[in-house]
């Protein structure tokens, strides 16, 4: 072993913590080796320096400033982390259901009466009086006075008709629209909870 | 209930269960230690103050993660080493005041400096030791922050090198070469210091 080893090796000789032939091998070298006798001290003494430093004590304040931090601070379960951003979260989430309803909504109200008996008819006529009168019946009639053929028309059952035609019909790009935008929400939401999650466990990292 | 006859453990359960008085304890058996860590790490006095607090506002926040993996004293000096060294990293841009060479130390008990065993204690003596000691922690402050931990961990706070290993969180063999380098990495910033050579060289 030359000296520039024997250099490498003398910081862990001094703690003792090379291997047990090192520790052999560097003292024998140290017995002929007056100038890595030399380094050895050096490196001795500045240890005990280090060592020799007095103690430190904090402060006389130091304890009562932190036990008031302690008290004005929270423990970061997940309950205290994720309740102040439920708010943003429930909000985020209703939009994506808005955007599911935008699709159910519309034919469940338009077809909501549909089947129900209606309390009124209304008929359309050019005389007034028949075309007011609730109890007259549907479809053609002659009226017997002028004998004229008239036709009612029963303007709910075509609204019905209308509404279940427009609720039934392939709507394709009723259909894409909602589905593009309530999935591109989803996305949104669960890109927002990742990140907070993601905070959350860099907050909990920073005391491992 | 004697809260200072019970192990840290047990403190920290107690702590679990609502006791504040419990981390009280704790931070009475540690503030000294931590202190000085914190202290001989950062360097000045309000640094250390901020380092210690945090460190001991983060163990409060997280003692019920802790779950006994390492002793509670390897934890606590981790989270203040790993705190310091993220500190570190932040302001990169904004080095360290080296200190002083007439600051002064606060120590428990006045200003008490141990004598060196082979020299007789003369004023002059402990004067010089004074002066060492000063020059040494100049250049312990100019150390690169890694140098800086495992020696004020070795030397100033006397851990084992496994006890090193745990607070760390390095494995025994790379705590090994980087006391090593860190010794070699003081000494040349020793010689670098003309005060230091001339001082030693009048011993």
């Amino acid at each position: 072993m030359n000296c520039r080893e024997v250099a490498d090796l003398l910081p862990l000789f001094l703690d003792e913590e090379l291997a047990p032939d090192e520790m052999k091998e560097v003292s024998n070298h140290l017995s002929v080796c007056s100038s890595c006798r030399q380094l050895l001290a050096e490196f001795k003494r500045e240890q005990q320096i280090l060592r020799s430093l007095p103690p430190v004590a904090p402060p006389p304040t130091w304890r009562a400033e932190l036990l008031k931090r302690v008290k004005n601070q929270r423990r970061p379960s997940a309950i205290r982390f994720f309740v102040p951003r439920l708010g943003s979260l429930a909000a985020a989430l209703l939009v994506v259901l808005l955007m599911t309803n935008l699709y159910v909504f519309p034919s469940y109200v338009l077809n909501r009466h549909h089947g129900a008996p209606p309390e009124y008819r209304i008929a359309v006529s050019e005389n007034p009086e028949v075309a007011n009168d609730p109890s007259e019946p549907d479809g053609a009639q002659t009226n017997p006075e002028t004998t004229e053929k008239l036709q009612f028309f029963d303007l709910n059952q075509k609204a019905d008709d209308l509404v279940r035609l427009t609720a039934t019909s392939d709507n394709s790009l009723q259909r894409r629209w909602w589905l593009w935008s309530s999935s591109l929400c989803l996305v949104m939401w669960l890109t927002g909870a990742g990140y907070y999650y993601y905070q959350y466990r860099r907050l909990q990292e920073q005391t491992d | 209930m004697q809260l200072a006859g019970l192990t840290d453990e047990h403190l920290v359960e107690e702590f679990l269960q609502g006791n504040l008085a419990a981390f009280e304890e704790l931070v009475s058996r540690y503030e000294q230690k931590v202190f000085q860590l914190a202290y001989r790490l950062s360097c000045n006095l309000d640094d250390a103050s901020d380092l210690a607090q945090e460190a001991f506002l983060k163990v409060y926040r997280s003692l019920g993660q802790w779950r006994g993996k390492a002793t509670f004293s390897t934890w606590l000096y981790r989270i203040v080493t790993n705190t310091f060294l993220d500190d570190m990293r932040k302001r990169k841009r904004r080095p360290l005041v080296a200190v002083s060479l007439d600051a002064s130390i606060p120590t428990e008990d006045g200003e008490v400096t141990r004598e060196f065993p082979s020299t007789d204690p003369g004023p002059e003596q402990e004067y010089l030791q004074r002066e060492l000691q000063q020059i040494v922690l100049t250049a312990l402050a100019e150390l690169e922050p890694d140098y800086r931990v495992v020696l004020t961990l070795r030397d100033i706070q006397g851990h084992t090198y496994e006890e090193i290993a745990q607070i760390t969180q390095l494995n025994i063999g790379t705590v090994k070469s980087r006391i090593s380098r860190a010794r070699a990495a003081l000494r040349k910033k020793l010689l670098e210091m003309e005060q230091y050579v001339a001082l030693v060289r009048q011993k």
